[in-house]
């Protein structure tokens, strides 16, 4: 049985939380720039990376089907732990990899000691 | 049949060889080096380990069924390395270590490496990351310090590197750990470089690992799997606490 088809890959990704912030990492292969990376903050907490390689990758014979499979974009949608404010949400793209910080909306409430 | 076994091909003179290992773990430092020095060496395989403990998986290359966990040798006998292409399940790093050590003490194996990642938080800002050492004695360390190899004086190590410099000190058999700066939870090809080079220089193999450099995007996504395998592993190995502080002062 063979066939072929096109797909996203859904790159790795490493979700740390610290007590103000949500820094999101993505290691994206084959990924030349920012200007081929895609962040966007969904409803439901959740964030969205696509970004395009900047050449297509072929795996031939793949799997037992013996299917071939072409990407030339990544993927993924990240259930974010905690609700953040996306004004303060920052990106930079270094070395291949992703790295987004979200600031957590503040929800702390000062209570007056009497 | 103990939990682990070494099954040998046959066909190799082995001359107390050096027995480089490069299992799965932070980085992936250890595969991609132990893949390196298979293909760059032109090393054949020797043999492979079986065990009830490991998934039930085969692999195939050309059409050819392998064992996922392989031993390659040198035509000349002086070097063994241990590669996989599957991550070990926790349940099975002591026993594979307990049979790797009794397999070198029988083979007379002269010095056991270890390559692998330590976990860095800032490796996003490293150019060239650096390698340190740990010994299993002090003749282990000092042979680390003559080669210029920056040794780890506190802290802890975990997964089957620790293992192995356990079992190999039992054993006086000479180990040591070469560890690049690494990222935790991505195949770090740069890593695997820094350590190949240092490992070149102290066994004189002249390795050239521009490719490793020059292939690190092809790299980092041919290994994406066995990566998320591996970290999954990993949590169970107790590798977080590599990134602690030992609790003895002085």
């Amino acid at each position: 049985m063979s066939g072929s088809g096109q797909g996203y890959l859904e790159p790795l990704v490493e979700v740390k939380e610290t007590g103000k912030e949500i820094v999101i990492y993505a290691d994206l292969p084959f990924v030349d720039g920012p200007e081929n990376i895609s962040v966007e903050l969904l409803e439901d907490d959740e964030l969205e990376i696509t970004a395009t390689m900047r050449k297509s990758i072929r795996w031939d014979r793949w799997g037992a089907h013996q299917r071939s499979m072409t990407f030339s974009q990544y993927k993924t949608r990240i259930r974010l732990p905690a609700e953040v404010d996306a004004e303060g949400a920052k990106a930079t793209f270094k070395n291949g990899i992703l790295t987004v910080v979200l600031p957590k909306r503040a929800s702390k409430v000062r209570v007056n000691v009497e | 049949m103990s939990e682990v076994s070494i099954v040998e091909r046959g066909g190799f003179e082995l001359r107390s060889p050096v027995l480089i290992e490069g299992l799965p773990d932070v980085g992936l430092v250890g595969v991609i080096s132990s893949a390196f020095l298979v293909d760059q060496l032109k090393l054949k395989i020797y043999g492979h380990l079986e065990s009830e403990l490991l998934p039930p998986v085969m692999v195939l290359h050309g059409a050819e069924l392998m064992h996922p966990v392989r031993l390659y040798a040198s035509d000349d006998g002086s070097l063994v390395v241990l590669t996989s292409e599957i991550a070990l399940p926790p349940s099975m790093l002591a026993p594979t270590a307990y049979s790797l050590v009794d397999w070198a003490v029988r083979n007379r194996v002269s010095r056991v490496f270890s390559l692998n990642g330590y976990p860095v938080p800032n490796r996003l800002e490293i150019e060239k990351p650096a390698v340190y050492g740990v010994g299993n004695g002090g003749s282990a360390v000092e042979y680390l310090r003559k080669h210029g190899v920056e040794v780890i004086e506190e802290g802890f190590v975990a997964g089957f590197y620790a293992m192995l410099l356990r079992e190999t000190a039992k054993y006086r058999i000479e180990g040591v750990a070469l560890l690049g700066q690494s990222f935790p939870r991505y195949p770090d090809p740069g890593a695997a470089a820094s350590v190949l080079e240092k490992l070149s220089a102290m066994l004189g193999l002249n390795l050239d690992v521009r490719p490793l450099l020059e292939k690190a995007d092809e790299i980092k996504l041919s290994m994406r799997d066995l990566m998320k395998q591996t970290e999954e592993s990993m949590s169970g190995s107790h590798k977080a606490l590599e990134e602690y502080l030992p609790a003895m002062y002085r």
